[in-house]
C-alpha cells in the first residue's frame, strides 16, 4: 500500500504541473520582464527549456524525472536559480521537522494521557467539574484549524502583549552554536508549536477519553477489580494499555493532516520551514520547487506512516493471531 | 460442613433508572458454611448474578447497594474501607463472573495475570518461585505450560475459562463464587470445569457458591440448593431433601420442568412471566403463577424463614 | 437502536419516518446548531442586501478607515467596506463548504456502501484507495493543484476540496457498515430474498441515518477548514470575497502585527461560529445514534 501511495504521489506530482499550457520558463521570464528585469530572449528560453528538459515529449520527461529522482536530484529552482531544489529543501527541512516532530510527540503523548485520566475519573460515575471543563475545552480546541489559533496567538502574544517574537526561526543577531542561539530557536518556535499542539492535544484527549470509557465497561476491568488489584496498577496495566494501543494506528493516519495544518501555520508565522518555502514557490510559480517540496512532504508522511504500521504488531499481541 | 463463612443479611441491590429503581435483589438472606457447596438457582433476571456482584460490593452505576449487610467470618464487609475490602477480594472470596471467558486482559500474558493477583495480595516473595507455581496451577486445570506465555486471543473459550479458574485458585480462597461457570461451554468441557470446582473442597478446603439457571447440573454437585425468584430467596434445602420434597411451588415447577429418564413423560413448564421489578407486587411475587395460591398470598409477601431445621422457605402455604 | 424495517407497509414507514424526524427535532443540540447556522446565513444575506456597498469593487469607499457608524467594521486597504465583505463572504464560504461537503459526502457514502456491502476484492481495492487518500497530506496536493490551475473558479474550488475530504469519513462509515453487516438482521433480509440494493436502502440506511448526518456535518467542517486554509495562502477563487480571502488580505497587509483587528477578527469569529454550530449538530446526531451518550434529563 505504501508503494502504491508513493507511486501515485510521484505521478500526480509530475503530471499536474505539466498540465498547464505554456512554457513555465517563458511565463517566468514574462513576469520578470514586467518587473523590469531582462534576462534574455529566445535563446535564453530555449537554453533553459533544455535544462529543465521541457522540450522533450512527456514520457521522456517522465523518465528523466525518475532517473533524476533516484539520484536524489530534484532539479533546479526557477525562482532561486541557481540554487537547487534539494539544496533549498535541505536548509529548511530541519526547522519543519523539529517543529512538527516536537509538536506531534508532545500532543500525542500528552493528549492521550490527559484523555485517559479524564476517562478514568468516570469509572464510579463520579462527575468532576474540573474534568468536564477540561474535556469541553479539549473538544472545542480539537475542532479548530491550526491557523486560526496561530492568528490569535500572533495577535495576542506578539502585538498586544509582546511576549513572543513574530516570524522567523531565530534571531539573526545571535550567533549560531551558542546557548543563546538555541534559546532563540525555542523562543521563536513556541507560538507555532503551541498552535499545533493545543489543537492536536485536544483531539487526542477526546479520542483517548472515549476509548478509556469503553474500556471501563469491559469484563476484564471488572475482573481486575474483583481480583483485588490496586487501583493504580489496574489503571496502568489494564486500562491504559488497552486504551492506548489502538491509537497508534490513528497516529499514522493523522500525520497527513497534521503536516497539512503545519504548512499553513508556518506561513502565518513566516517560520522558515518547508511550508513557507512551498508558499513562496507557489507565489512565484516555481514548478520544480513546488514539485520537489510536495514530493518530499508526501514521501516523509507516507514513510512515517509506514514505519508506524510496521512497528505496531510488535506492540500489540493481538495482531497477527488467528 | 462447618460454621458459617459468609452471612448475608437482607441484602438489597437496586438499579437506578430514570423513574423507579429496579429491585434486582430485594432483601435476600442466607449463609454459606465452611467447606460447603451451595447451589443458587433461578431463571434469568431473578437477581442471582446481581447478588454475586453485590456481596463483594463490586457494583457500579447504575446499580447500587440499597441495604443489608454481608458478614465474612463475622466482619461486616460493607463497613470496611476500600483497602480492607480489596484485601478480602480474591484472596478470601473469589468471584468468577459470568462470561469469564472475556475477562482476560487481552494485552497481558496469562502468566502475568495470575502473578499480579498473587503480588497484589501477598507481595513479592523473594524466595518463592512464581513461575513454577503458575505452571502447577495451570496443570491442575488441565492446561499446558504453553498457556502460561500465551495471550487471551490464542486460547479457546474453554481454555480461557479454565485459565480464569486457575487464577481464582492461585490464592487458595476460602470461598469461590462461580457465576454460570459452564453456560457457554460445550458439554464435555462443562463436566471438566464442574469437577474442577468441586474438587477444590477436597484439595483446598474452599467453599463454593455455584450459581446457575440449570438445576440439573447443580443437583449433581451441590450439598444444598437455594432457589431465587424475582429478587427474593424462596427456598433453601439440602439437595436430596429438596428434590424429594420441594416446599415452594416455584421449586416444584422447576423440578418438574427437568426431563427425567426415570419418570418419563413430558416436562411441564411454568406458565406466565416474572413480575416487573420496578414495581413488585405487594403480595407474594409468585402469586400470579402459583397453582396453590390463596387470598393471603395476594396481599402479603411471605417471610423467608426456617420451617424445619435446615429447611428455609418463603411461602404462606408451607409454614 | 436497531430496527429492521420489516414488511414494506407504506403507512408504517411513513409514521416511522415522522417519528424519526421528531426525534431529531426534539434533540436540543441539533436544533441549537441548526438554528445557529440558519441564523447566521439569514443575517448575512439580509445584511448584505441592506448595505449599499459593493464588497468586491475596489475603491468603492475610502481606504483603510477605522470602524465608524457608516462603516461598522471600517474599510480595507483596497477601498471596500468590511462589514459588507463579511456578509457576502460568509454566505459564499458556507456555500462552497456545503457544496464541497455534499460532493465529498456522496462519494464517501457510495464508496463505503459498495465496498462495505459487497466485500471481497472490490472492497479491498476501495479500502486501499481510501487509506491512500487519508495518508497523503491533502493540503500539499491541494496546494499543488490550486497553484497549477491558476485561476480557480468557485465550482472548481468545491470540487478540489471535495476530492480530498471524502476519504476519512468514508473509512469510518465503512467500518460502521461492516459492523452492521455482522448483525443478524442483514442475513435475515438476505434469506428472505431481498436483493442487494434493497437491503442497502431498506435495512442499512435507516440504521445509519443519524451517523450519516453527523458525518456530513464533519465533512462540511473539514471542507471549510481546508477552504479557508487554501484561501489564506492565496490559492482561493479569484476576484471574489470569502472569509478566507479576507484573512488572506489581512495577512498580506500584516494586519496581525499592526493590531488592525477589525480586519481579521470578524472573519475568524464567523468561522469559529460555523465550526462550532456544525460540531454541535454532529454531537446531537451522535446522541441519537448512541443513546448511551445521552445525559439524564
Amino acid at each position: 500500500m505504501y508503494a502504491l501511495a508513493l507511486s501515485m504521489a510521484i505521478t500526480i506530482n509530475f503530471v499536474v504541473p505539466r498540465l498547464i499550457p505554456g512554457n513555465p520558463v517563458q511565463t517566468k521570464l514574462m513576469q520578470l520582464y514586467r518587473l523590469g528585469i531582462r534576462l534574455g530572449g529566445e535563446e535564453f528560453v530555449e537554453k533553459y527549456s533544455r535544462l529543465f528538459s521541457l522540450d522533450q515529449p512527456m514520457h521522456i520527461q517522465f523518465i528523466n524525472y525518475i532517473t533524476m529522482l533516484s539520484q536524489g536530484n530534484l532539479g533546479f529552482s526557477i525562482s532561486f536559480f541557481p540554487a537547487t531544489v534539494q539544496g533549498l529543501i535541505i536548509t529548511r527541512l530541519p526547522w519543519t521537522l523539529g517543529l512538527l516532530g516536537a509538536a506531534v510527540v508532545v500532543s500525542f503523548l500528552g493528549g492521550l494521557l490527559l484523555g485517559a485520566f479524564m476517562g478514568w475519573t468516570k469509572r464510579e460515575g463520579k462527575r468532576s467539574r474540573l474534568t468536564s471543563i477540561v474535556f469541553g475545552a479539549s473538544l472545542f480546541l480539537s475542532q479548530m484549524p491550526y491557523y486560526l489559533l496561530g492568528m490569535m496567538f500572533v495577535y495576542l502574544l506578539t502585538y498586544l502583549l509582546p511576549l513572543f517574537p513574530y516570524g522567523g526561526g531565530v534571531d539573526i543577531t545571535v550567533s549560531p552554536g551558542t546557548i543563546d542561539y538555541v534559546v532563540s530557536i525555542l523562543y521563536h518556535a513556541t507560538l507555532p508549536a503551541l498552535s499545533i499542539v493545543l489543537v492536536s492535544l485536544g483531539a487526542w484527549a477526546v479520542e483517548a477519553r472515549g476509548l478509556m470509557v469503553s474500556v471501563l465497561g469491559e469484563d476484564y476491568l471488572f475482573l481486575a477489580k474483583a481480583k483485588g488489584l490496586r487501583e493504580r496498577y489496574v489503571f496502568r496495566q489494564y486500562a491504559l494499555k488497552n486504551t492506548l494501543l489502538p491509537t497508534i494506528t490513528d497516529l499514522a493516519l493523522s500525520l497527513g493532516a497534521v503536516t497539512s495544518g503545519s504548512i499553513i501555520t508556518e506561513i502565518v508565522f513566516t517560520y522558515p520551514g518547508i511550508g513557507s518555502l512551498l508558499f513562496n514557490a507557489v507565489q512565484s510559480l516555481d514548478y520544480p520547487l513546488i514539485q520537489g517540496i510536495t514530493l518530499i512532504i508526501i514521501f516523509g508522511v507516507t514513510t512515517s506512516a509506514l514505519l508506524i504500521d510496521l512497528i505496531y504488531p510488535f506492540l500489540d499481541p493481538r495482531v497477527g493471531e488467528k | 460442613m462447618g460454621p458459617p463463612l459468609l452471612e448475608i443479611e437482607n441484602l438489597k441491590v437496586y438499579y437506578e433508572t430514570r423513574t423507579v429503581p429496579v429491585r434486582a435483589v430485594d432483601g435476600v438472606s442466607f449463609a454459606v458454611r465452611e467447606k460447603e457447596i451451595l447451589g443458587l438457582a433461578g431463571e434469568s433476571g431473578c437477581g442471582k448474578s446481581t447478588l454475586a456482584v453485590g456481596l463483594l460490593k463490586l457494583v457500579s452505576p447504575p446499580s447500587y447497594i440499597a441495604g443489608g449487610k454481608v458478614f465474612y467470618r463475622g466482619k461486616d464487609l460493607f463497613a470496611m474501607n476500600d483497602e480492607e475490602l480489596r484485601r478480602i477480594r480474591w484472596k478470601h472470596i473469589a468471584l468468577l463472573p459470568q462470561s469469564a471467558m472475556n475477562a482476560l486482559n487481552p494485552v497481558m500474558k496469562v502468566y502475568d495475570q495470575i502473578k499480579d493477583a498473587m503480588e497484589a495480595h501477598d507481595g513479592k516473595n523473594p524466595g518463592a518461585d512464581p513461575k513454577n507455581y503458575v505452571l502447577t496451577l495451570l496443570k491442575s486445570v488441565a492446561l499446558s505450560s504453553r498457556v502460561s506465555g500465551a495471550h487471551a486471543c490464542e486460547l479457546s473459550g474453554g481454555m480461557r475459562q479454565r485459565a480464569i479458574i486457575s487464577m481464582a485458585m492461585a490464592l487458595k480462597p476460602e470461598l469461590i463464587v462461580a457465576d454460570e461457570p459452564t453456560s457457554a461451554l460445550d458439554v464435555v468441557v462443562q463436566r471438566g470445569v464442574l469437577e474442577l470446582l468441586v474438587d477444590l473442597r477436597e484439595k483446598a478446603g474452599s467453599s463454593l457458591l455455584l450459581i446457575s439457571h440449570d438445576i440439573a447440573i447443580l443437583s449433581e454437585v451441590v450439598d444444598r440448593l437455594a432457589i431465587m425468584y424475582a429478587g427474593k430467596m424462596v427456598e433453601i434445602q439440602d439437595v436430596y431433601d429438596i428434590f424429594d420434597e420441594p416446599l415452594h411451588p416455584y421449586t416444584q415447577g422447576l423440578i418438574s420442568s427437568v426431563p427425567s429418564l426415570e419418570k418419563g413423560g413430558i416436562p411441564r413448564s411454568i406458565p406466565g412471566l416474572p413480575p416487573d421489578l420496578r414495581q413488585p407486587p405487594l403480595g407474594c411475587r409468585f402469586y400470579p403463577r402459583c397453582p396453590n395460591a390463596s387470598e393471603i398470598c395476594r396481599r402479603e409477601d411471605p417471610e423467608f424463614k426456617e420451617v424445619e431445621p435446615g429447611k428455609f422457605v418463603a411461602c404462606h402455604m408451607n409454614s | 437502536m436497531m430496527r429492521s424495517s420489516g414488511l414494506p407497509w407504506k403507512r408504517e414507514r411513513l409514521t416511522a419516518r415522522l417519528k424519526g424526524l421528531r426525534v431529531v427535532v426534539e434533540n436540543r443540540k441539533i436544533m441549537a446548531g441548526l438554528c445557529m447556522l440558519v441564523g447566521l446565513i439569514l443575517t448575512a444575506e439580509i445584511g448584505y442586501r441592506l448595505l449599499p456597498y459593493d464588497p468586491k469593487k475596489m475603491g468603492d469607499v475610502p481606504l483603510g478607515l477605522p470602524p465608524s457608524w457608516e462603516h461598522p467594521l471600517g474599510t480595507d486597504p483596497m477601498g471596500r467596506d468590511l462589514l459588507t465583505q463579511l456578509f457576502y463572504g460568509t454566505t459564499l464560504s458556507i456555500s462552497i463548504g456545503f457544496t464541497a461537503g455534499m460532493i465529498a459526502f456522496i462519494i464517501a457514502v457510495l464508496i463505503a456502501l459498495i465496498g462495505g456491502y459487497y466485500g471481497g476484492t472490490l472492497d479491498s481495492i476501495l479500502n486501499v484507495v481510501t487509506e491512500v487518500f487519508i495518508t497523503i497530506p491533502s493540503l500539499a496536493i491541494l496546494i499543488l493543484v490550486a497553484a497549477v490551475v491558476g485561476r480557480v473558479t468557485i465550482p472548481l474550488m468545491s470540487l478540489i476540496l471535495a476530492v480530498f475530504s471524502w476519504a476519512w469519513p468514508c473509512k469510518v462509515m465503512r467500518a460502521q457498515i461492516l459492523s452492521l453487516k455482522e448483525r443478524g438482521f442483514i442475513k435475515l433480509a438476505k434469506l428472505s430474498g431481498y436483493r442487494g440494493i434493497e437491503i442497502v436502502i431498506r435495512e442499512i440506511m435507516p440504521n445509519m441515518l443519524p451517523f450519516l448526518g453527523a458525518y456530513f456535518a464533519i465533512v462540511v467542517s473539514w471542507a471549510m477548514i481546508a477552504e479557508a486554509g487554501l484561501e489564506l495562502i492565496g490559492l482561493g477563487p479569484q476576484y471574489t470575497i470569502t472569509l478566507g480571502i479576507m484573512l488572506n488580505w489581512a495577512m498580506v497587509h500584516a494586519a496581525f502585527t499592526r493590531g488592525l483587528v477589525n480586519w481579521w477578527i470578524p472573519p475568524v469569529i464567523v468561522l469559529i461560529y460555523v465550526f462550532l454550530s456544525l460540531f454541535i449538530v454532529s454531537m446531537g446526531l451522535d446522541e441519537i445514534g448512541n443513546p448511551r451518550l445521552k445525559v439524564k434529563g
